[in-house]
């Protein structure tokens, strides 16, 4: 049984790409106020996420004002469906025989 | 490594909060509901003012009127098909800036597009056609609301079936009011205002059922927020 991506396990990263999941894209400030987290916190996670290829980062100027959005690539969203069909698996797969004698 | 616990259930309802949310974000609606309110007012008091001076032997001012009616119907049809898109998405950027800015899913296609071009001109066309029905006299002033509501309802509901992935399910509120209200004044009921309000008999259904759309989808969101909000935080002290 595979174990599950790493990257995606992490629970704050698993919630930034169930957010990303079901939008076109997603700006800092949502993210940040929405997950409750700090502006460095959250760069570091979206670092690592960007890094493994889940998450593409757009840069674009509003007028005069920077604004950074990300969203989900498509192997983004392949390997956050594989995380949970091995969730999934995990969950369904027989666990370890109960002691003898542990019942009563 | 650890596995899912308890609140596996509440990870896997994020994306569904947050499509909730992003999609009743409604409030830059009351604002295009405002321009959309003058220019129909313009249209209306236009088509009105350029027939009655025509009746009254006044051709040139009527004339100018009708040059100006044309002028303004050609501003709704760029209006409809690329300044609302830009004024929402201003409007948008502003009311929501404390929350930040989220673009739902959207169905991006050329046949789309191309169907919203129709669905605009069409919508132009037949308003064109009432106030020209109503100014010259055609149609009683009391009856353009249900008149209206031939083509507003399958417009309004045309805007939410081509982008059902990205607009409120509340927006489905306002063609239902708009055709009960005509199917209200057909049967007689005592809803219409007298002259010198009888305009308004158009103008309250169509802006006042929309804002109030408008605004059950963003009190909606304000819930749907609160509830993506506590199933998303505390992640990083439960890493810990």
């Amino acid at each position: 049984m595979n174990d599950p991506d790493p990257e995606i396990h992490q629970p704050t990263r698993l919630r930034i790409m169930m957010l990303l999941s079901a939008l076109k894209s997603a700006d800092f400030t949502f993210l940040v106020k929405t997950l409750g987290l700090t502006d460095g916190n959250l760069s570091a996670h979206m670092q690592r996420l960007e890094s493994a290829g889940h998450v593409k980062v757009m840069k674009e100027f509003e007028g005069k004002v920077p604004r950074t959005s990300f969203r989900l690539t498509p192997s983004g969203r392949s390997s956050l469906a594989a995380y949970w069909k091995t969730m999934d698996a995990i969950r369904s797969a027989p666990g370890p025989s109960p002691p003898r004698g542990s019942r009563g | 490594m650890t596995t899912p616990g308890d609140g596996e259930t509440d990870l896997r309802q994020i994306p569904t909060w947050t499509r909730r949310y992003a999609r009743n974000r409604t409030l830059a609606m009351a604002g295009m509901l405002a321009v959309f309110l003058l220019a129909f007012s313009a249209l209306t008091g236009l088509a009105l003012g350029s027939g009655w001076l025509f009746r009254h032997g006044h051709r040139p001012l009527g004339g100018a009127g009708v040059v100006v009616l044309l002028g303004l119907t050609l501003w709704w049809v760029w209006f409809s098909a690329v300044g609302v898109r830009r004024l929402a998405v201003w409007l948008q950027g502003r009311l929501y800036a404390a929350e930040g800015d989220v673009r739902p899913e959207e169905e991006e296609s050329r046949a789309l597009a191309r169907a919203g071009w129709w669905v605009g001109l069409s919508f132009v066309a037949c308003v064109s056609a009432t106030v020209v029905l109503v100014g010259t006299g055609l149609v009683p002033l009391k009856y353009m609301q249900p008149v209206s509501a031939l083509y507003v309802v399958p417009f309004l509901m045309c805007l939410t079936l081509l982008q059902p992935r990205s607009v409120s399910p509340f927006l489905w509120l306002w063609p239902a009011l708009y055709a009960t209200h005509a199917a209200l004044i057909l049967g007689g009921a005592p809803i219409l205002l007298a002259e010198p309000l009888e305009s308004l008999n158009v103008v309250i259904p169509t802006v006042g059922y929309g804002l109030l759309a408008a605004l059950l989808g963003h009190a909606y969101s304000r819930y749907a927020l609160w509830r993506l909000r506590r199933l998303t935080r505390g992640a990083e002290e439960a890493s810990r």
